[in-house]
């Protein structure tokens, strides 16, 4: 059954799809955080944006009480679900001084980021969030970062293009060098992997985003699709 | 896009025609899915349901999702504008004032 069949404007068959495993991504473990924890930051992630009044309640809020986040990880998620505009260097810094690790950092960022996508897209088509899952297991999450990681300028470490990026980075970002935003969240590469289809299947694909006059299959031309996306970075106060 | 002109200010206001099909309907549908009145969203899903179907009203959502997802890991991860996009986004940055987000200094102009 299709993940949004309430809604009388449907995606296609492949977006649905990759919407539902990215749906039960929050609820399983991962890197940094445990399936608890990541639902958690999801949940609360929502009842920020619902108390904000910029998204409607689906009922699941009870989930950010799975389990205790701490007072840095609540600052980061809230600045996070409500666009990022005041994260700067320090605020990232800080947070980490404050007990939060790097890897933590952007697992967290990346959690919010993709439920945040898949709100607004509920959203768009005239539906509520989907309903998150319980925590799904226990399991311990890897702690594992990869040697491949280095100081790229940004706020946190990413997996460098090849060569320096190894066969990781060609397991991300395929044979052509990827863009600064394609490698943001790559310290964690499993959350790297998911915005990179996410980026491919819902925008473009790599190589064919500078591309301006290419075809994805959207019912949308590349003019419209980007005067969509300049008014919401504007929004967003992106600069990238 | 080659070939075509547009008013990029067309972009951010919808009261500005930019010369992209259907744009004032896509502004106003992206402005209420980032605001809080569910009204204005619905009569903006409707008049762009009108103009461009339903299939573009779900790929607007989708790219408008897309861009939350992009904007919020450019934002918090600190990420720098492209050394290749640098010179060639210098007039746009400027037209539209994105030189004077916070997020600007995440990249040495």
């Amino acid at each position: 059954m299709s993940l949004y069949a309430d809604s009388a404007h449907q995606p296609s068959a492949a977006i649905d799809a990759l919407h539902t495993d990215e749906l039960g991504s929050f609820s399983r473990v991962g890197t940094w955080g445990s399936a608890a924890q990541r639902t958690a930051v999801a949940a609360t992630t929502r009842k920020i944006r619902v108390e904000a009044g910029i998204q409607e309640s689906c009922g699941d809020e009870a989930l950010a009480d799975c389990v205790v986040l701490p007072d840095p990880v609540q600052r980061l998620v809230r600045e996070v679900a409500l666009g990022g505009i005041a994260v700067d260097r320090k605020f990232c810094q800080q947070v980490q001084a404050e007990g939060v690790t790097e890897g933590a950092y952007v697992e967290i960022v990346a959690l919010v980021s993709r439920i945040v996508n898949l709100d607004i897209f509920a959203r768009g088509v005239g539906v509520l969030p989907r309903p998150l899952a319980a925590p799904a297991d226990d399991k311990a999450p890897s702690f594992e970062r990869p040697a491949e990681a280095v100081d790229e300028g940004f706020f946190t470490a990413s997996v460098p293009n090849a060569p320096a990026g190894g066969e990781l980075a060609k397991s991300l970002y395929g044979a052509a060098p990827a863009v600064n935003v394609l490698r943001a969240v790559t310290l964690v590469p499993e959350e790297g992997h998911r915005v990179v289809a996410l980026i491919r299947q819902q925008y473009f694909p790599a190589e064919k985003l500078m591309a301006f006059d290419s075809d994805n299959g959207h019912a949308l031309s590349r003019a419209q699709i980007e005067l969509v996306a300049t008014k919401i970075s504007e929004h967003n106060k992106c600069f990238y | 896009m080659s070939g075509q002109n547009y008013d990029l200010k067309g972009a951010l206001d919808p009261n500005i025609e930019s010369g992209v099909e259907h744009g004032v309907a896509l502004v106003s549908f992206t402005r209420a899915i980032t605001g809080k009145s569910t009204a204005e969203l619905d009569a903006a899903r409707n008049e762009l349901l009108a103009v461009a179907g339903s299939a573009a009203v779900a790929t607007a959502a989708l790219i408008a999702a897309n861009f939350s997802l992009l904007d919020r890991l450019a934002n918090a991860i600190g990420i720098s504008l492209d050394d290749m996009m640098v010179k060639p986004s210098a007039d746009i940055r400027e037209l539209l004032g994105i030189n004077a987000y916070p997020s600007a200094a995440n990249t040495a102009l």
